[in-house]
This record gives structure tokens, C-alpha cells and sequence, in this order.
């Protein structure tokens, strides 16, 4: 029989023998325990499970035990050398590398003796024993766990627990449920000050912020009297009519939603997101066939529109936009999300190597790239159309590609939601408060009374949209790559409430636990500390912006183009990129006034052939193309060093200007958020860095296949800073 | 990307522009032009909207309308040939423009001010390929009567001329006598041109000194001037590297066994394990029979022998299998693993000349001058110019890796050992020393292994030729600069230059405004005196150097080997050279320019910084002497090495 062999080969002296179990134990309980959160129970475990490395064909891996708990999949093992290399840099709070959510898992194959390879479906039990067992995550990572070695009742018990608990049939079986009621309620809810928009306040700052006058908060939702998808508040043309006419004319709409407001222009149009309205012969029998009702509710549903026209102060007639039309169909989008799967989850060298053959074509034959395309497009025309008239964006059920179309549109027009404030509280108003049913869509439970459902990847496609802007507009955004692509993973953990529940209503009702009378608290993404330490959460920020609405540095900046241009006219040299220049975002020049509250309009390429795969989102776990040393977060991570030596030199001439040694140390520099802004905080922090190797891949998948001679390849992160003049005098230190 | 600037003429003649005047398709906003971009945009008057206001002579020529030859930038040596004031340039992105077409001995030169903003059109002669005729004189239709240029940089540029009085015909054949100069009997414009750049980039590359650089061990290489009047081989340089053991008779020996002479020499060798790369042609084995040669034997041998750490050596023979064999049929061949002991042959299935021209030429098709949206990747998985990029990168990894993980020497040959091997051995020695990832080492790399070696520019570019359809043009350079793009893109902060310098050494490779690409080898340009009579494309850029550089140059980050991934998904093409004449193709805001922001800024603040502590000292100096100030302590630099931060394994 062959030996299984561990993927580090020889273990031998080892110099950080007081470290590997200092940080064996920091991870784990004693005796291969799990650590669990709160409410969280072992559910079953199997012993002698072999988890292979990805991409080595099942031939290398580490041995130990794996778990079922009601909220997660986990791995542990007593063989130290798998943590000789913590160099992943990202590191969850509630969850270790080795911890599968269940929520995480978008499917279960078993591979049985003889090689034959199966889906394993919800509500399904199997009696053949497994040889291997390959999960499908979410966030795109594949882990292929081997049962040669353990205890045949154990591998059935194991097998039937993962697809029982990974697929719960009602919601009340997710997690979250036990979570909420063990969790130390944390004084008055949220930590982060992303806006929730569960109360007025939050959209009336909104309104205000868009300077909107000509629409007003309304309850006619409170208790969900009229609609159930819908937020008890939103927003709706001021003194519009009264509660009971608003009702006769919801009533018309599609889950009864109405018209409601998304976002106020600087020149008063509006953006407006609609259900569609039942043809007239369901409303027919809607009403009980009285024609003279009908014609009754229709007067409301003008007065409606009119009022939707009134609201905009050039009182132009709305255009209407039909989203079923303009973007691909959902059906397309899951087709195409399947076929991208397709590329993205293999776990052999042979599959890469054929893939990569028609690599090109297989990625077109997604159609991924151009639903991306075609929902930039439908944003960017709906933008325009909004510099000119109130624009009315339109669907069955106004709760998909309205969602999408809708938060597209105001990233392009306001800056402020490129913001990562912006951004979330976009997210929480346009998804998850008008109801973009998460649960539903995500496959998170699997009720089997309905006709099982596809895993309908919209919001993904937003994320990816968004990505899509970043790389067109480095500057443009306050967030990092890094940070959508977290942002993603987030969505799967299964413990907060943002992306967990279909709609407000649903998510009220889930807080109330009615045996216990209590109301019950989940944490919502928008507290990252939750999750990240403040050093993992610096990832999250752009250093490119950090430079554009620094006001010191713009102002430093602008001078310093200025300065260059004088130099250079004196040698008539060409200047590059003239081109391009004039194709710039307003970039630097709004930092003040209103203007930089609303920010230009980004008109980006929308071609397909312009669109580009995220490869740091769905490629980050493939090994064989990760690039070792190298990739975006090396451009990424000497941009931080750059910006951060740029605010010293500010600092350092800021000190010298006030004219003497003694207030060049007193006074304290700004942090900047970057990660060389913290860097030396904490030892912990300094020996990462020294620690973390450098791949196209950071900070989320390990740098493998080590061996002593590629060592002389790897980047530790810290290098960037050797020979940078950053200096850490951030207090007085003054003798 | 770059290059669409009118201006070039000036300094940068070989990158020829096309500026499109439509007002930038993505950004129609009003803000657009902001008056913040004049600050960036110095000497432009280019491209599009911004008005020509850097420059006021230049504004008043243009407002009364003075003569064209007045206004046309013109080099040391340049002479108007010709002018057809009417006109019309059918650009493929915008409506059709009237203007003025001039063609120099050096360039073509279209202008029109018919709109807002001048339009500019600045082609040099060099680039084009082919001539052609659209139309007769009974031609009907707008437009349809005039000349097409198929130009070797993607493009094709087509003018129309009015139907009357064969009016292109001047155009014509001015263009086809300058623009071939060397079917026509008559000089390349090189030759001509005088421009003192101040820097002599003829001395950039000085052979003995790259030599001593990499720090040839004299007990197992040695120099060797037998060559020094090209008589051993006359496509080689004329200071080769051997092993030291070598007598210079051998070589002959060898060398007979050699396609064209060219034995083996280093290309490379490794600082520490003094594992080396070699390169030459095929042997000459042959048919039946077999022709075998113990010199040859022997002296593979000898060149593992030099390199201690190992007992083996691989030959990397860049063919596919099928092409060697093949070539055993001409008298060329393969190294029979039984007659070289310990030698391992690996094929790198690289595709000779025809192929990868024909391939370009799919290429272009694909994405000139407009680009099908919707069949975009599948159209260039079709030209499979990325497979053969991706082959030719895996082929140089796998060479590097021999080198640095296995401390292996590589021998590295194709046929004749000027093509495919230059592109192997320079790649390799890309990844595996950070030198040449510098401008100046980059220079001399491509004086290495292209140059001297014996890359045929003259006739893979064809040189100031109308042979269009010459069967020995291919674009070998063009794949390597690609190749050199690809690992850019993947190490974003390991290569001192930046994009723009790789398309400026391409465009020049057409341009013959410089005489560093005229000539197939080295003889030749000794014997045309090229050193003495034009004037070297390195002059031009190490004259302005921060032009080409990449702001995010780490070079104390990145002073190890690189491994790029040879992997599709890792490739991409490279729109910034083969998609720069279409404007919908062009990112809205390049991140090199943000990027170079940073270090202008950074820069600028140091000198600030540095400034305002000289003045304190200054101030400290004469106000009192007694008090014995010492200077201020402004927040010292961390010591990294003893501090915190001192990294591990290093």
C-alpha cells in the first residue's frame, strides 16, 4: 500500500518548533477539538480523513479529522507541519482556513470505489460508501476530502450529515437561527455607521444628501400592511395621496410594490424602480371584474406617474427603461454562471493544461463577460438618460436586475458611492432593504416543497460590474479589489443579516423568537471587525484614492504636474499620454464644493471586448496560475508604499516649514488607513509581514508547492518597505 | 496606448500617431475638459479637443494659415518631398477629414484644420509595407479613388484623391521612392538623419564589459577575438565566450558541424552555481548518413564540464520534433542523445517564421481596424498568436528553471539559431537576471542576443523594401517584445521600464530613423559604418529616460528569479500596442499615469523636503554659533535591518 505523504517533506530541524505549536493551539481547543461559536454544535465527525492539496492529484495532503457542525465544515489535524506556513494573510475572526460555512457550499460531489462521480442533491440520502467527497464553495474554492482510512459507519454518518445540514430545508434550520439566540446581545444593535434604512431618519438623510425636495418619506408600508417585499419605509413623490389611494394603486403592482425612489440628480430628475402593473385582464379579475374600479385604481396609478413627472423639477416626461428587455434574462445569467463553474472549479493539472487550450474560447462560450457587458451598458444609459429626465427602471418584480440596474446607475453619477460608506449603504438601501431576495437566490434553503431552485448569481454580477470599474477608474473608488471580492465571501457566512433573508418582513420576523419572546440580533456585515482585524481591513482600501482626495496631496500634486510641465516644455519632449489625459474622470480638481459631493459622471468602455475576467476572485485558488511574486497586489502594495512615503514627505515638510526641530516631532501625522500606515503597530503584524509571501493571489490563497529552492522567489511583504523613507514618528517622541 | 501624440516629431519620430479628433468617444460630458488637463498635457496640441494653446507661435500659424511646409515639424536631414493640399484621410473610427498630405523623405504628414482642433496624421515612411491603388479614374462612389498603405504596426492608412488629373500620382510615387529607398537604390533615411542627443547609445553595449558583468570564471571561460574579423562565422560577433579548454582550432572544428558556423557559445551564465545558457545552430547530421563529429561531442562536454553542480546537461532544441526531423533531410538535425553522453534533448514545440506570420497577419485581421464584440476571444484564440506567445514563454521557463532549480546548463538552438533561440535565451535571461530588467540592461540585452547575434531585422522587417509578400518577413521581435509584455504585466513592479519604451524600441525597429535595427549582423554593420554614420536608437532614450520608466519599479523587491505563469489565463493580448489606433479600445483612466503621478509627486516633495532642511541649516549656521545647535533631528528613516521590520530568510 502506498504511504500517504505529508506535503512538506522534511520536517526536520526546525528552529520554529516553539511557534508552530504556539500557533497550532492559538487556532485550535486541545484534542482536535473545533472551536465554536456560540450556539454552535458538533454534529458528527469522521476520523483519518485525508484532505488533499489542490492540484496535485490527490497525491499529497495532510491526514486528520473532519467535522460537521451546524454551521460549519472543518478540518483539523494533529500533523504540525500544515501550519508551517501560515501565509495566508486574511484571517476570518470566526472562521479558520480550514472552515467550510455551510452556507458556503454550492455543492456536494461524491466520487465512489471505481471512480463514478455524483452530484449529491438536497434531501437526498446515499447508502454507497465515499472514497472522496469534493465541496464546492461559494467563494470558488474546491476541497477534496478522502475517506480511505476511516471507519466505513463513519464515512456514511459523514456523508449524509454534510448534505443534510449543507441543504436545510426551512429557515429557521440555518445557523443563524441558534447564533442570534446565544449571542450576547452587544448594546443597541449595529457598530458600523453604514445606514440600515429600517428607519426614516436614514433616508431622510439620504433625501437631504441629494439635495431632494420634491419627495418625501413614507410609511404607508408600516407592519407591511401593503406590501411584504417592501421596507416598512420608503420613499415616494411628496403629498402624493392619501394612505388608502396609495393602497388601491400598490394594489395594482406586482407584490403589490410600488413605484419607489432610488436617487435624486444634482439637476432633479430622479431614478425610479417600478414593478410592472397587471395587465388589465388580471386586474380584471383582480377587482372583481368591476370595470368602473378598475378605471378607479388606474386614475391612481396616473396620478401616480404624474406625480413621478411632477417630482422632477424640468417636468420632463419620465423615460421608461424595460430591464426584462434591456439586460440578459435570469435564466441566462444562471446558465452562464454554470458554464463559468465549469472553468473555475477543477482541482487537476491535466484539466488545467487542457482547459487552457481553448481557454479563450471557453470563457466567451460562458457568456459571463458579456452579461457584464450588456448590464454596464443598460447603467450607463440609464445614467445618461438621467442628465436630462427622471428615469423609470422597470421589471415583474422590481426585486432583480432592478437592484443591479439601480445601484450601477449611482455609483457612475456620485462619488459618494464610491465610497465604501457610499457603497455599503447603496447595497443595504437598492438590495437588501427593497427586498433582493438573498435567501432565495442563494440557494440557502432548500425547500422541498418547491421545485428546486438555481443558485441566481445576481448580485455577483453586480460585484463583478463594480470590478469592472475599478480597473477602468484605478482612482475612482475608495475600495480595493480586495475588498469586493471579501465583500462576496461575506455573503456566504451565514451569520449576518444582511445577505441572509428575501426581504425586510422576513428579516423582522426572524428577530422575533417567539418561544423565547426575545428579540434576537445578528451581526451585520458592515461591522467588519466582526470579522477583520484592522490589518486585514486595510487591504480594503485604494491607495490611488487616498491620494486624490487627500487635499494636502492634490494640492502637492497638482503643483507638482504644474512644476513638471515648466521643466518639460524647455526640452520639447513629447508628452505620452495627451490622449489619455483629456479622458480622465474629473478627477482631481473636485475636491471642494458640491462638486465633489456629486463627482462626474464615469462613462466607462462597455464593449465585451473590453470587459476582463476577475481573475482575483475566481482564480485565486487555482495553484498552477497563480503567479508566485508577482500579480495586481505587488502594483497594489507599492502603491500604498508610495502613498504612504508621499504623506511622510508631506508631513516632514509641513514640520520644516513651521521653522523649528521642536515642532518638526510634536506634531503627530495622520494615519493614512493604508497597510504600511499600521504596519508596526503590532509585533504580529511586523513577523506577517516578514512571514507573508507574495502571489497574485493575496491576501486570500497560500503560496504552496514550497520547496527549499523556489524560496528564492518568494516576496515577504515586507520587503516593500526596505529602502522606502517611511518613517513611523507618528508621536512625540520628543526627548 | 501610447504614441498618439502629434508632437513626436520632434524627439520621438518613430512613434507614429493618429490622433482621432473625435471628441473622446467615452467621455461626452462637459466636464471633461477641465483646465487642470493643460497642466499634464504639455507641449500637445494633439489629439482631439484640446486646443493647440501651449504653444503660441504655433496658434498663430495656424489662425492665418501660412503655408504648410512652415508649419510641418521637420528632423535634421528631413526634406519635404511633396504636397497635395486636397486631401481626404478615411479614418477607420471617424468621419472622413480633408486636409493636407506632405511626404518628406522621412514621413508622411497629413494635416487638416478643417475642424475645432487640428488633426494630425504623422506616419514614418518605414512603417509602411505596401502601396496600393484604390480605385480608377472611373472609380464612382465618395471617396473611392486614392492609395491604401498596409503598414507593418497593424494598421492600414487609405487617403482619397480627387478624380481629376490623376492628382494621387505625385503622392504615389513620392511615397513608393521614400518609402523604399532601398529597391529604389537609394539611402535609408538613417543615414541622413542628424540629431545630437547628447548620449552616445552606440556605447551602450560594450561586450567584453557585459562579460566581465556576469562575472565569467576564467578557469572554465575565456574570450575569444577569433571571430574578430568574422571569418570563423560571419553572422556571430565578433567577441564570442568558450570554454576556456577550447583551443580556437577546435572551434573551427566545431563550428564546421554547426549550421552556418554557429557553434555553441555562452549567452549566460548563473552568479553562483555558474550554471550556464549556450546557444547555436542545428548540427549538421543530416540524412543518411549520419554525419557525426567528436569536436562537437567533445565540446557539448566540455561546456557541462564547466558547470560543477551538475552532470548532465539539457538541449533545448525550440523546433517541434517533426520540424527537426525534416530538417535532417537539408543536412541539419538533432543532437543523438547516445552520441552526446549525459545530454538530454527536450523539444519546445515553437513554430518557425511562416507560422507565426501567419498568425500576426489573422491577428490583424481580428482587431483592425474595428473589433467584433461578440466573437472577441474566440476570434483571437483562432489567430493562436497567444498559443504561440504562451509556448515561447513556457519553452524560456523551462530553460530558466533548468538554470536556477535544477543548477542545470542549457544548451539552446532551432535551426539556425537567430530566431526562436534568441527569443528563448533572452527570455530566460530576463527571468533569471534582474539586470537586464533595467533600461540599460535591457538595452544591452537586446544588443546581445538580437543584435549581435545575428537576428536578421533587415530582412524579418524588410527594411526600406517593397517585398510586402517577402516570405523571410516575420515578426519574430514583435512576439519576443510581446513575451517581455506578458512578464510586465505579471510583475508589475520588477521591470525599471514601461510599456511605452517596449512600443518605442518596436516602432523604431520599423521607423530606420535609427541605426541601431538597420542590417542582419553584426559584419554588415561594420561595414556600413552604421556606429560612425546614424545615430543609435539608445541615444534617443537614455536622453530622457523618465519617459520610460515604470513609477512602480521596486528594484530592491524584485532581485530574484521570475517564474511568470505560462498560462492563458495569465495571457492577454496586448491591446496597448495591437488595438492603439482604435480609441474605443483605450482605457479611460490608465493607471501608469496615476502611477506616475506618485513618483513625479514623491520626487518633487523630496526635493522639497531637502530644500527647506538646507535652508534651516542655514539659518541655524548664522544665527548663532554659540549656542552649538546641532542640526534638527527630523524623524529618521526606521533602520530596517536592525529594527523591527528586519526580515527573515533574507
Amino acid at each position: 500500500m502506498k504511504t500517504f505523504k505529508s506535503y512538506v517533506d522534511n520536517p526536520d530541524e526546525d528552529e520554529n518548533d516553539e511557534e508552530i505549536k504556539k500557533r497550532a493551539s492559538s487556532f485550535f481547543q486541545n484534542d482536535l477539538n473545533p472551536h465554536l461559536l456560540p450556539g454552535e454544535k458538533t454534529v458528527t465527525e469522521a476520523d483519518s480523513v485525508l484532505c488533499f492539496v489542490p492540484f496535485t492529484e490527490k497525491k499529497q495532503g495532510i491526514s486528520g479529522k473532519l467535522f460537521i457542525t451546524n454551521f460549519k465544515l472543518t478540518f483539523l489535524t494533529g500533523d504540525r507541519s500544515s501550519y508551517d506556513q501560515q501565509n495566508r494573510r486574511q484571517r476570518n475572526k470566526l472562521i479558520d482556513d480550514g472552515d467550510i460555512p455551510l452556507t458556503n457550499i454550492e455543492s456536494i460531489y461524491q466520487v465512489v470505489s471505481g471512480g463514478k462521480r455524483k452530484k449529491l442533491l438536497p434531501n437526498t440520502t446515499v447508502s454507497t460508501l465515499t472514497k472522496y467527497l469534493e465541496i464546492h464553495c461559494k467563494d470558488f474554492r474546491t476541497h477534496v476530502f478522502g475517506f480511505k482510512f476511516t471507519p466505513k459507519d463513519q464515512i456514511k454518518k459523514i456523508t449524509n450529515a454534510v448534505i443534510h445540514y449543507a441543504f436545510p430545508s426551512k429557515s429557521w434550520l440555518l445557523y443563524a437561527y441558534e447564533y442570534a439566540k446565544n449571542l450576547q446581545p452587544t448594546g443597541n444593535g449595529t457598530v458600523s455607521n453604514t445606514p440600515l434604512y429600517s428607519n426614516a431618519d436614514d433616508w431622510e438623510r439620504e433625501l437631504n444628501r441629494c439635495g431632494c425636495t420634491k419627495w418625501n418619506v413614507c410609511d404607508v408600508n408600516r407592519g407591511y400592511c401593503v406590501s411584504q417585499s417592501m421596507p416598512e419605509r420608503f420613499v415616494l413623490p411628496m403629498n402624493l395621496m392619501s394612505y388608502d389611494e396609495l393602497m388601491k394603486a400598490a394594489s395594482q403592482f406586482n407584490e403589490n410594490r410600488l413605484p419607489a425612489w432610488c436617487y435624486t440628480h444634482t439637476n432633479g430628475a430622479s431614478l425610479v424602480r417600478m414593478a410592472e402593473m397587471y395587465a388589465e385582464s388580471e386586474l380584471a379579475d383582480y377587482v372583481g371584474n368591476s370595470l368602473s374600479s378598475e378605471m378607479y385604481i388606474r386614475t391612481y396609478c396616473n396620478r401616480l406617474k404624474t406625480a413621478i413627472q411632477l417630482a422632477d423639477v424640468n417636468k420632463g416626461y419620465p423615460v421608461e427603461m424595460d430591464l426584462t428587455k434591456l439586460c440578459p434574462s435570469l435564466k441566462d445569467v444562471q446558465a452562464s454562471y454554470e458554464r463559468l463553474k465549469e472553468l473555475i472549479f477543477i482541482d487537476s493539472g491535466k484539466d488545467f493544461a487542457v482547459q487552457d487550450i481553448s481557454w479563450f474560447s471557453s470563457l466567451e462560450g460562458t457568456k459571463w463577460l458579456t452579461c457584464v457587458s450588456q448590464c454596464l451598458k443598460v447603467a450607463c444609459d440609464a445614467a445618461k438618460h438621467l442628465e436630462n429626465h427622471t428615469v423609470i427602471i422597470k421589471e415583474p418584480d422590481s426585486r432583480h436586475y432592478c437592484c443591479l440596474i439601480s445601484s450601477l446607475v449611482q455609483i457612475l453619477l456620485d462619488r459618494h458611492f464610491r465610497t465604501r460608506l457610499g457603497f455599503q449603504s447603496l447595497i443595504q438601501r437598492e438590495w437588501v432593504a427593497m427586498g433582493y431576495p438573498f435567501q432565495r437566490e442563494g440557494c440557502l434553503v432548500q425547500d422541498s416543497s418547491k421545485s428546486n431552485t438555481e443558485y441566481i448569481p445576481l448580485f455577483l454580477l453586480f460585484l463583478d460590474c463594480v470590478w469592472q470599474l475599478t480597473q477602468q477608474y484605478p482612482s475612482g473608488f475608495a475600495f480595493s479589489e480586495t475588498y469586493l471580492v471579501t465583500l462576496w465571501d461575506s455573503v456566504h457566512m451565514g451569520i449576518f443579516e444582511t445577505f441572509l433573508f428575501d426581504c425586510c418582513h422576513q428579516r423582522s420576523r426572524y428577530h422575533i423568537d417567539a418561544r423565547w419572546q426575545q428579540r434576537l440580533f445578528l451581526p451585520s456585515t458592515w461591522d467588519w471587525n466582526v470579522q477583520f482585524s484592522d490589518d486585514d481591513q486595510s487591504f480594503f482600501n485604494n491607495p490611488l484614492y487616498v491620494m486624490k482626495t487627500n487635499p494636502d496631496v492634490n494640492e502637492a500634486l497638482n503643483k507638482a504636474k504644474y512644476l513638471q510641465s515648466s521643466l518639460r516644455s524647455k526640452i520639447p519632449t513629447q508628452e505620452l499620454y495627451s490622449y489619455e489625459l483629456q479622458n480622465l474622470e474629473g478627477s482631481n480638481l473636485c475636491i471642494d464644493g458640491t462638486k465633489s459631493l456629486k463627482g462626474y459622471r464615469l462613462t466607462p468602455l462597455t464593449g465585451a471586448a473590453c470587459m476582463k475576467l476577475w481573475t482575483q476572485c475566481y482564480l485565486r485558488w487555482q495553484t498552477p496560475a497563480q503567479i508566485i511574486g508577482g500579480g495586481n497586489p505587488s502594483q497594489y502594495l507599492q502603491q500604498c508604499v508610495m502613498v504612504e512615503e508621499i504623506l511622510c514627505l508631506l508631513h516632514k515638510i509641513e514640520a520644516l516649514k513651521k521653522n523649528s526641530a521642536k515642532s518638526a516631532n510634536s506634531l503627530a501625522r495622520t494615519r493614512s488607513d493604508l497597510v504600511f500606515s499600521m504596519a508596526l503597530d503590532t509585533p504580529r503584524t511586523t513577523e506577517l509581514l516578514a512571514n507573508t509571501y507574495l502571489s497574485s493571489s493575496f491576501p486570500f490563497s497560500s503560496v504552496q508547492r514550497l520547496s527549499r529552492e523556489e524560496k528564492s522567489v518568494f516576496t515577504p511583504i515586507s520587503l516593500f518597505l526596505e529602502h522606502s523613507t517611511i518613517d513611523y514618528d507618528y508621536s512625540n517622541d520628543d526627548d | 496606448m501610447e504614441g498618439n501624440d502629434k508632437d513626436t516629431l520632434a524627439v520621438a519620430p518613430g512613434a507614429s500617431t493618429d490622433s482621432i479628433s473625435e471628441p473622446s468617444s467615452t467621455n461626452s460630458s462637459k466636464e471633461s475638459v477641465s483646465p487642470s488637463k493643460s497642466i499634464c498635457s504639455t507641449s500637445s496640441n494633439s489629439s482631439g479637443e484640446q486646443p493647440a494653446a501651449t504653444e503660441p507661435t504655433k496658434v498663430s500659424f495656424e489662425s492665418s494659415k501660412v503655408t504648410v511646409t512652415e508649419e510641418i515639424p521637420l528632423l535634421p536631414g528631413e526634406k519635404v518631398q511633396g504636397i497635395d493640399e486636397n486631401v481626404t484621410y478615411l479614418c477607420p473610427y471617424n468621419r472622413p477629414i480633408k486636409g493636407t498630405l506632405t511626404v518628406t523623405n522621412y514621413k508622411l504628414y497629413f494635416k487638416s484644420v478643417e475642424r475645432e482642433s487640428p488633426f494630425v496624421l504623422d506616419v514614418p515612411l518605414g512603417v509602411i509595407s505596401k502601396i496600393e491603388k484604390i480605385g480608377g479614374a472611373t472609380s464612382r462612389g465618395e471617396n473611392a479613388y486614392g492609395i491604401d498603405l498596409l503598414c507593418k504596426d497593424m494598421r492600414n492608412i487609405r487617403f482619397a484623391h480627387r478624380q481629376e488629373n490623376h492628382s494621387r500620382r505625385q503622392v504615389f510615387e513620392k511615397i513608393q521612392q521614400f518609402a523604399f529607398p532601398i529597391t529604389n537604390k537609394q539611402q535609408l533615411f538613417a543615414f541622413e538623419f542628424k540629431e545630437d542627443y547628447g548620449i552616445d547609445g552606440w556605447k551602450v553595449y560594450n561586450p567584453e564589459e557585459e562579460y566581465k558583468r556576469q562575472g565569467l570564471p576564467p578557469e572554465s571561460w575565456r574570450i575569444t577575438k577569433v571571430n574578430e574579423k568574422y571569418e570563423l562565422c560571419d553572422t556571430y560577433p565578433s567577441v564570442l565566450v568558450v570554454p576556456a579548454s577550447v583551443s580556437d582550432e577546435d572551434l573551427k572544428q566545431v563550428a564546421s558541424h554547426r549550421s552556418r558556423n554557429r557553434l555553441p557559445v555562452l549567452s549566460w551564465i548563473h552568479p553562483e552555481s555558474q550554471a550556464t545558457i549556450t546557444r547555436s545552430a542545428q548540427p549538421l547530421v543530416g540524412g543518411a548518413p549520419l554525419r557525426r563529429n567528436r569536436q562537437d561531442e567533445h565540446y557539448i562536454q566540455t561546456i557541462m564540464d564547466a558547470n560543477a553542480q551538475s552532470h548532465k546537461l539539457y538541449i533545448m532544441d525550440a523546433r517541434p520534433l517533426v520540424n527537426a526531423l525534416a530538417n535532417m533531410a537539408k543536412g541539419g538535425g538533432y543532437e543523438r542523445e547516445e552520441w552526446y553522453t549525459n545530454a538530454e534533448i527536450a523539444f519546445l514545440d515553437i513554430h518557425n517564421i511562416h507560422v507565426m506570420k501567419d498568425s500576426l497577419r489573422k491577428l490583424r485581421e481580428v482587431v483592425f481596424p474595428t473589433i467584433d464584440d461578440s466573437k472577441w476571444l474566440s476570434n483571437i484564440e483562432a489567430t493562436h498568436w497567444l498559443d504561440h506567445i504562451k509556448q515561447i514563454l513556457a519553452g524560456a521557463l523551462r530553460v530558466a528553471d533548468k538554470v536556477e532549480s535544477a543548477k542545470t546548463s542549457v544548451l539552446v538552438h532551432c535551426s539556425d539559431g537567430w530566431d526562436r533561440t534568441a527569443q528563448l535565451t533572452s527570455l530566460a535571461s530576463l527571468m533569471l537576471d534582474p539586470y537586464y530588467r533595467t533600461i540599460k540592461g535591457f538595452e544591452v540585452l537586446i544588443e546581445k542576443e538580437w543584435l549581435s547575434f545575428g537576428h536578421k531585422f533587415a530582412q524579418r522587417v524588410g527594411h526600406g523594401e517593397d517585398r510586402h509578400s517577402d516570405t523571410d518577413r516575420s515578426p519574430v521581435f514583435l512576439q519576443f517584445m510581446d513575451c517581455v509584455w506578458q512578464m510586465t504585466q505579471q510583475f508589475p513592479n520588477a521591470f525599471e521600464f514601461n510599456e511605452h519604451f517596449l512600443i518605442t524600441i518596436i516602432d523604431n525597429a520599423y521607423s530606420c530613423l535609427f541605426g541601431t535595427f538597420l542590417c542582419n549582423c553584426d559584419q554588415q554593420r561594420t561595414e556600413k559604418g552604421l556606429k560612425q554614420k546614424t545615430v543609435s536608437l539608445w541615444s534617443f532614450v537614455n536622453c530622457q529616460v523618465e519617459e520610460f520608466t515604470n513609477p512602480l519599479y521596486a528594484a530592491t523587491l524584485q532581485q530574484h528569479v521570475l517564474f511568470p505563469v505560462a498560462s492563458l489565463r495569465r495571457i492577454e493580448l496586448w491591446t496597448g500596442y495591437y488595438c492603439r489606433w482604435n480609441p474605443r479600445m483605450r482605457p479611460q483612466e490608465p493607471i501608469h499615469l496615476r502611477n506616475k503621478e506618485l513618483l513625479i509627486l514623491k520626487a518633487q516633495l523630496q526635493k522639497k523636503v531637502d530644500e527647506l532642511l538646507k535652508e534651516l541649516e542655514n539659518k541655524k549656521a548664522k544665527g548663532k554659533l554659540a549656542s552649538q545647535n546641532s542640526p534638527p533631528r527630523i524623524s529618521s528613516p526606521i533602520n530596517l535591518h536592525n529594527g523591527l521590520l528586519s526580515p527573515k530568510n533574507m
